[in-house]
């Protein structure tokens, strides 16, 4: 049952599928509501009159040329889930109020993801715009690098050191926290002067 | 047809990531361990010691708002410094959510109103706290004890000292971490205190009736800067018994309010004018008339924040006292009582709101509010993640800096 263009805006009628193109051509659908939050899609529909149920339910799949059906499949999955949620403008209501199942949810969908899934699943939440996957895209990766070491990390992403070895060396006795360092120095610097000056006097 | 880059489809390497999503990652991480990634490559050393990272981090931390101009372009500004105290803050005020506070009751809090309060820590990272009240009391609280012995309020009180002046005390400071310690009020008398002998020994007492009450001591060095009732600033030496050896008349009434940096000494009066007087030869270096009404100033990174009796935070450049910026904190006809800002953040006790915590730049977001206290707030200070307000009924209520920060 449409509820007609006034309606659509709300998203109330779930049977309307979006449809959409992997870069390896193969076509998927997704419901109205989950399609929504994309901004990227968000956008694709009010630039192509997409903005009531008759004209989605006739239209061309949207083609997503740097998203790979693996990522589309996982994307679609996880709008799906969070299709309920309130639509991609509202600024950071993911870090509101959590609902502990959606949370729980979110974590085994991300335990799914091997590292090369994940780096592309990241790449395409950024095309799409789809910011609380982005978010939890972010954590996830920073969750693998937190408390690690610098061979760690280098190991994880598969970086090179490519520091000849006396610019490591010269890093390597770099003090992490030569900003601060530098600033209490400054200081130190500062009250001696100032002790050197004669006591004020009237 | 597969596309660029499908051929490091099954190697994922993070600087190939675009920008952005690396700065997404990275503002998720503590900036310290951020820092430590610069070691990893050639690209990630020269993306992280960009100041212009950091810039942007704090701006994005900041939700795309800009640092008013006079706080980059204060001396001890650093993009990085400032970027983890951002992040340090944002953390410490999500987490009082949860925690539990400590309230001192009965033999361990004062019997009258709180009007000083200062943390410290000793030199072996000991936490503690000295109030000042109306009961003419000095007090040290031991932080670590409150926090550890939540049940035996015996141990709450690591010192103290009865009958300390013969009037409401108003300000206490501390000099140098040398255990002595700076307290005056009502009855115009300045103390200096030895700290470590218990009860505390008095080391010398000044009594100026003159300049009248002091409403404001700071302790500079060698000497002791204080705002006199009878409006001048006077200065002492604290290595000679107080003796004064400077005074000048910085104000027509009252100075309710001090601060200082540098060779500068910034103050507050009744005759609702902001002057900086030089230490060096106690002149008038600049003033400006007609701020808002206000209860208390702070200094810090180049900006000086008013505490408004209207329920705003008013923020003049420290350089040339030109408007920076101001913002609403309670509704019209409640007072902020008091503005600390600190490098991460901009807190402001009220009676309405109790405590509320903001995040820094011109258009702030209230990070925490405690809400309303049992009783009226007077006085808090804050030092990194700690909190203790002294309240208008003896009691001071303590935050513990959580330990996972």
């Amino acid at each position: 049952m449409a509820d007609g263009p006034s309606g659509a805006k709300k998203c109330r009628d779930d049977d309307v599928l979006f449809r959409v193109k992997s870069k390896e051509d193969r076509e998927y659908t997704l419901s109205k509501k989950a399609a929504q939050l994309s901004g990227t899609i968000h956008h694709y529909s009010e630039n192509y009159g997409l903005d009531n149920d008759e004209a989605i339910m006739k239209m061309e799949p949207m083609s997503l040329l740097e998203v790979s059906s693996e990522s589309l499949h996982h994307i679609i999955r996880w709008c799906e889930q969070h299709r309920n949620c309130p639509i991609w403008e509202e600024e950071k209501w993911w870090q509101n109020e959590r609902d502990a199942e959606l949370t729980k949810w979110e974590d085994e969908f991300m335990a799914e993801m091997t590292s090369e899934t994940l780096y592309n699943l990241f790449l395409a939440a950024n095309f799409l715009d789809i910011k609380c996957l982005l978010d939890k895209c972010a954590q996830s990766v920073a969750d693998m690098i937190k408390g690690k070491s610098v061979d760690e990390i280098r190991e994880i992403w598969m970086l090179e050191n490519d520091f000849t070895p006396e610019e490591e060396e010269k890093i390597k006795n770099e003090n992490p926290w030569e900003a601060i360092l530098r600033y209490q120095e400054q200081l130190e610097k500062e009250k001696e002067e100032q002790a050197s000056q004669p006591a004020a006097s009237s | 047809m597969e596309g660029p880059g499908s051929s490091s489809q099954f190697e994922t390497n993070l600087v190939d990531l675009p920008r952005e999503l690396l700065m997404k990652i990275f503002e998720t991480l503590p900036p310290k361990h951020v820092y430590k990634m610069s070691r990893v490559c050639r690209l990630l050393n020269r993306l992280i010691k960009d100041d212009s990272w950091w810039m942007n981090q704090i701006q994005r931390a900041l939700n795309g708002v800009r640092l008013p101009i006079a706080e980059t372009k204060d001396e001890e500004f650093t993009p990085f410094t400032t970027r983890d105290a951002i992040y340090f803050e944002e953390r410490r005020w999500a987490a009082i959510a949860q925690e539990t506070k400590s309230i001192t009751e009965g033999s361990c809090s004062h019997y009258a109103t709180i009007d000083a309060v200062k943390l410290f820590k000793s030199s072996n990272g000991a936490r503690f706290c000295i109030t000042g009240a109306r009961d003419r009391s000095l007090k040290i609280f031991n932080l670590d004890a409150i926090k550890n012995s939540p049940v035996n309020k015996d141990t709450w009180v690591n010192k103290e000292k009865e009958g300390a002046h013969e009037g409401w005390i108003w300000s206490v400071d501390l000099v140098n971490e040398q255990n002595e310690l700076l307290s005056a009020g009502w009855d115009s008398t300045v103390c200096l205190w030895d700290i470590d002998q218990r009860p505390f020994h008095c080391i010398s007492r000044k009594i100026d009736a003159e300049n009248g009450a002091v409403t404001g001591i700071l302790a500079d060095e060698k000497v002791a800067i204080c705002s006199r009732f009878h409006s001048t600033i006077t200065i002492h030496d604290i290595n000679n018994n107080l003796e004064s050896v400077g005074k000048v008349r910085a104000h027509q009434g009252a100075i309710t309010s001090i601060a200082q940096k540098g060779h500068y000494i910034y103050s507050y009066g009744v005759d609702r004018k902001l002057r900086i007087t030089d230490k060096r030869n106690l002149k008038e270096h600049l003033s400006i008339r007609n701020v808002p009404n206000s209860l208390n100033i702070c200094l810090n990174s180049g900006l000086v924040y008013l505490a408004t009796s209207s329920g705003e935070v008013h923020a003049y450049r420290a350089d040339n006292l030109s408007p920076s910026h101001n913002f609403r904190v309670v509704p019209d006809g409640n007072a902020v009582r008091q503005v600390i800002k600190t490098k991460g953040s901009v807190l402001a006790l009220t009676q309405l709101g109790g405590l509320k915590s903001f995040s820094l730049a011109p258009a702030p977001i209230e990070m925490y509010s405690t809400g309303k206290f049992h009783c009226e707030p007077c006085r808090f200070d804050y030092l990194a993640g700690d909190v203790a307000v002294g309240c208008g009924d003896g009691s001071v209520t303590f935050w513990h800096r959580p330990v996972d920060l």
